[in-house]
């Protein structure tokens, strides 16, 4: 089977079975909703702090929720020694783990969606024209987060007990760059400056997309050379 | 059929082509703790080898070295003509493995586990798959969810799993457990059908009777050496 087919029947097979155990969308997306809600009820009524600190929040819930997202989807794989079975066949497990980090991409795209719903709604955010600018720096910031989170998540999951706070501890310092570029391309994605400039000029969005794009290049190249090391034994 | 050399260092000897498993001073150790102890090993094709030991002896480390689980802390060997250790694409595509983890994903069905196995291995063969289920009894119920199974029947779902890719090599780890005496005499039947086509099995069990009842050769584990061998050529060549 080429590294091509292999790819896409592995996925294929991933979006099966959270088809049938519903637990990885629906999780992000109520944990993520239930951060908004919060977040929206600590500055109701103050429509400037709403429009300042709502994208910082947006992201927040992003990438917490992300760490529920990507502990399950690697747990999946531990229970019942599947993973040992999906080692013990004569793959390249570099393709089984981009294959994992295109699943938990879709899985956090959809939970990035629901989110931006919840957010236009709490937040009075009805900037259609951000739209699409906002879906592609969420497309490329969820594309590196799940490809160095399945990294982590596959060393930390192996871990008895305290697995996901490792995992947390480790994936946020590793996505403090990318975290700070995507609050830096707020005026494109959200029309407005978050932090008031303290973090420099707004980026525009293009070399905000090139630069994430090279960082997600770098943990996927990485993720797919060291996964089947960290796989075996 | 079989040679096995325990604790000391011997040239391969014979054939080659006929040697299904050829271990040479294998040790594992896990930190300080060694769990296997200089083991050298030779099967020819068409053995059933039984391995024999109590709980910790090591016979399970042994069987994942040899179905390229983990890699020997020292030690080489060959495993149907290929080096073994993690990775070795050769041996797991010839090799078929029972423990007891299943791999079967319980939200999927029997029959969609089967697929993603087949499509793991590059395996379509619907008819194979059939006659598995057929023979295991499963047939009926390939399309529940795993989930629904009972301990048995997933231990049945498990050794059509293993034989999903007509492998060379069937590396059973304690198979009888949880299976009812039907299984247990279905599973021998296998076992016996398999050899008796020049295919090898490695069966670790700590029920002596079963060994002596199915396989050709066998060893003893203790504490990671191996300290007795039956039915084998012992030193000399076959």
């Amino acid at each position: 089977m080429s590294g091509f087919s292999l790819f896409f029947t592995l996925v294929r097979w991933d979006f099966l079975r959270e088809m049938r155990r519903k637990e990885i969308v629906l999780n992000m997306s109520l944990f993520a909703a239930l951060m908004l809600t919060i977040a929206q009820l600590g500055t109701s009524g103050d429509s400037v702090a709403m429009k300042n600190v709502g994208p910082v929040f947006f992201w927040m819930a992003i990438v917490f929720t992300g760490t529920v997202g990507l502990g399950q989807s690697f747990a999946a794989e531990r229970e019942g020694g599947r993973l040992t079975g999906v080692q013990l066949a004569p793959i390249d497990l570099g393709v089984f783990y981009l294959a994992k980090v295109a699943a938990t991409w879709v899985y956090m795209i959809l939970m990035s969606i629901a989110l931006l719903g919840i957010y236009m709604l709490f937040f009075n955010f009805m900037r259609w024209d951000l739209i699409p600018s906002l879906l592609c720096a969420i497309g490329v910031f969820t594309l590196g987060y799940s490809g160095a989170g399945i990294i982590l998540s596959s060393m930390t999951t192996a871990l008895r007990g305290g697995g996901e706070i490792v995992l947390r501890i480790l994936i946020l310092p590793l996505m403090v760059p990318v975290v700070l570029l995507t609050l830096m391309v707020s005026q494109a994605t959200f029309g407005t400056q978050v932090a008031g400039g303290i973090l420099g000029p707004p980026l525009e969005l293009w070399k905000y997309t090139l630069t994430v794009l090279s960082l997600d290049a770098i943990y996927l190249t990485t993720g797919y050379l060291v996964f089947p090391k960290i796989i075996e034994e | 059929m079989a040679e096995v050399h325990s604790n000391r260092s011997q040239a391969p000897g014979g054939n080659g082509e006929t040697r299904a498993i050829y271990l040479q001073g294998i040790s594992k150790s896990f930190g300080f703790r060694k769990v296997l102890s200089d083991v050298s090993l030779e099967i020819r094709h068409g053995t059933c080898l039984a391995v024999y030991g109590h709980n910790g002896a090591g016979k399970s480390t042994l069987a994942r070295i040899i179905s390229t689980q983990w890699a020997p802390s020292s030690g080489s060997g060959e495993v149907l003509g290929h080096s073994i250790g993690p990775g070795n694409k050769e041996i797991r595509a010839a090799s078929g493995w029972v423990g007891d983890q299943s791999f079967l994903r319980t939200e999927l069905s029997l029959e969609e586990n089967l697929l993603f196995f087949g499509s793991l291995y590059g395996v379509v063969d619907a008819e194979h798959s059939r006659s598995l289920l057929e023979k295991f009894g499963l047939y009926t119920r390939r399309r529940d969810p795993i989930s629904t199974y009972s301990q048995g029947m997933i231990k049945r779902a498990n050794l059509i799993r293993s034989l999903l890719h007509h492998p060379e090599l069937w590396v059973l780890d304690e198979p009888f457990g949880g299976l009812d005496q039907e299984g247990q005499a279905l599973l021998k039947g296998c076992i016996r059908d398999y050899t008796s086509r020049g295919r090898t099995v490695l069966l670790v069990t700590h029920h002596r009777e079963i060994g002596e009842e199915l396989a050709s050769a066998s060893v003893e584990i203790q504490q990671g050496f191996i300290v007795d061998k039956v039915g084998l050529d012992e030193g000399g060549e076959a």
